[in-house]
């Protein structure tokens, strides 16, 4: 049997005015990207959202387009797109390493590597420092012991390293260097969001035997120099038992999780977890407050 | 003018918007990739005329369609092999039809045909069948009347029709309003 195709046809003007044809209640696929993109006036969201609530393959659209892009953002990474930038302004954070995923992992892990290594060796490091108190170390409201994940933060600084408090305010400048209590996981993720959305991912490792089951804190090697942005900024660390897909997990949540907030629609401060769909996967994080 | 805070930014944003309608177009992933680099470019280039755009995205889809439809115009094709493969593999409703708006690989293919020879013609079609644009929009976007706009969309589909007609032989249609 030979094809049969239907083709589109176009009501002439005369037909149909385009009051019909485009009424302001009808939602396009290209409305939805707007909408996903966050650029859309308030009275046309409210309209894309209503269909988006009645309209499943209108709302399979929105999700592939979500999730397209966060998965086009964890394989090219911001982070590398603005590296090739002609630089006018250094150090957003000093970024230990950008979104990466796939087969790109292993080279990524490798850099993270050496990153560290450098950053342990230019550094004054302050896994020396004698406070290291969970109940101090985590102070988002998350203290018991035990397997729990959490993670906290110190302050650096001249008179030597300080427990920082969950939404703390902090300066452009401030150096800070995260601190970890791990969960009963072999594999740990740490991403942060900036108040602009920004997503980074700042550390990326296999946990060692001897920390695997350790509940004790830790403090992270490479420390962070906060930079000019302003707004929460919150850290997230996530465990899981394989370092890829935890890695592929926690960034792209974060990614999806940066764009509300680069669209207004998400508070950081108080926005305390990644929409992880593996219930595997366990997280925490802290925020801090950057300020003028 | 240069501004690597604000192009980061739009590529944060925009990014995967651009690689997907890239992709959509070239059907190549290293390709597409390509495709956002140079579409960035332009993008910085021309930043100035972005700070006046409501529609970051619809400005920047339209730099990144005339982008891959250059790319387009200039590959060849072994037209007769490449549509009947795409009428072969295309889903079929219980009747045996298929719409021309829902195969992707096939409005793709009328769209390089199209654009050697009018180039603006395929970039209102790729705004409408493939973006879903509203018409008001496309309007907005190409500076055409709604008259227009639609007379031009209809000669894509006579277009279409043509091309199927005269590369798979047999081939019959139904008309859809949309």
């Amino acid at each position: 049997m030979s094809a049969r195709v239907i083709l589109p046809t176009i009501a002439a003007a005369d037909d149909v005015t385009a009051a019909v044809i485009d009424n302001d209640d009808v939602v396009s696929r290209f409305d939805v990207e707007r909408y996903a993109c966050g650029e859309l006036s308030a009275a046309r969201r409210a309209v894309v959202e209503k269909v988006l609530l009645t309209d499943p393959a209108m709302k399979a659209f929105f999700d592939d387009v979500v999730a397209s892009d966060a998965a086009f953002l964890v394989a090219n990474p911001a982070s590398a797109f603005a590296a090739r930038q002609p630089a006018r302004q250094r150090s957003v954070w000093s970024r230990v390493v950008g979104l990466f995923a796939g087969g790109r992992a292993i080279g990524a892990l490798t850099a993270i590597a050496a990153v560290v290594v450098v950053v342990v060796a230019t550094r004054p490091a302050v896994t020396d420092a004698p406070v290291l108190d969970p109940v101090v170390v985590v102070d988002d409201g998350l203290r018991s012991k035990g397997g729990v994940a959490h993670v906290g933060f110190f302050v650096n600084s001249a008179a030597g390293p300080r427990p920082g408090a969950a939404g703390e305010s902090l300066h452009a400048g401030d150096q800070i260097q995260l601190a970890v209590q791990d969960a009963d996981r072999t594999a740990m993720v740490v991403v942060g969001i900036d108040g602009t959305g920004a997503v980074a991912v700042y550390v990326s490792e296999q946990i060692v035997t001897q920390n695997k089951g350790d509940h004790g804190p830790r403090l992270l090697p490479a420390s962070l120099i906060l930079d000019d942005t302003t707004g929460a900024e919150r850290f997230f660390v996530v465990y899981g038992d394989d370092l890829e897909a935890t890695l592929v997990a926690a960034s792209t949540a974060a990614v999806v999780l940066g764009k509300s907030v680069a669209a207004g629609r998400v508070d950081l401060a108080t926005t305390e977890r990644l929409d992880l769909d593996d219930a595997r996967l366990v997280q925490a994080s802290v925020h801090i407050l950057k300020v003028r | 003018m240069n501004d690597p805070e604000l192009l980061t930014g739009l590529y944060r944003t925009y990014g995967g918007r651009v690689y997907a309608r890239c992709f959509a177009l070239l059907k190549q992933k290293e390709e597409a990739q390509d495709a956002v680099h140079e579409v960035f470019i332009k993008v910085s280039n021309n930043l100035d005329s972005f700070r006046g755009e409501a529609s970051p995205l619809t400005w920047m889809t339209r730099i990144a369609t005339n982008h891959c439809l250059n790319i387009l115009r200039g590959k060849k094709a072994t037209w007769h092999a490449r549509y009947r493969q795409e009428v072969a593999n295309a889903d079929v409703d219980s009747s045996g039809a298929f719409k021309l708006g829902e195969q992707r690989e096939l409005l793709r293919l009328c769209l390089i045909r199209v654009v050697a020879k009018d180039p603006q013609l395929a970039e209102i079609a790729t705004y409408a069948f493939v973006d879903d644009m509203r018409q008001q929009d496309i309007c907005a976007l190409v500076g055409l009347s709604a008259p227009t706009l639609r007379k031009r969309l209809r000669e894509f589909i006579a277009i279409c029709r043509d091309e199927l007609t005269t590369h798979v032989p047999g081939i019959t249609f139904a008309d859809s309003p949309i």
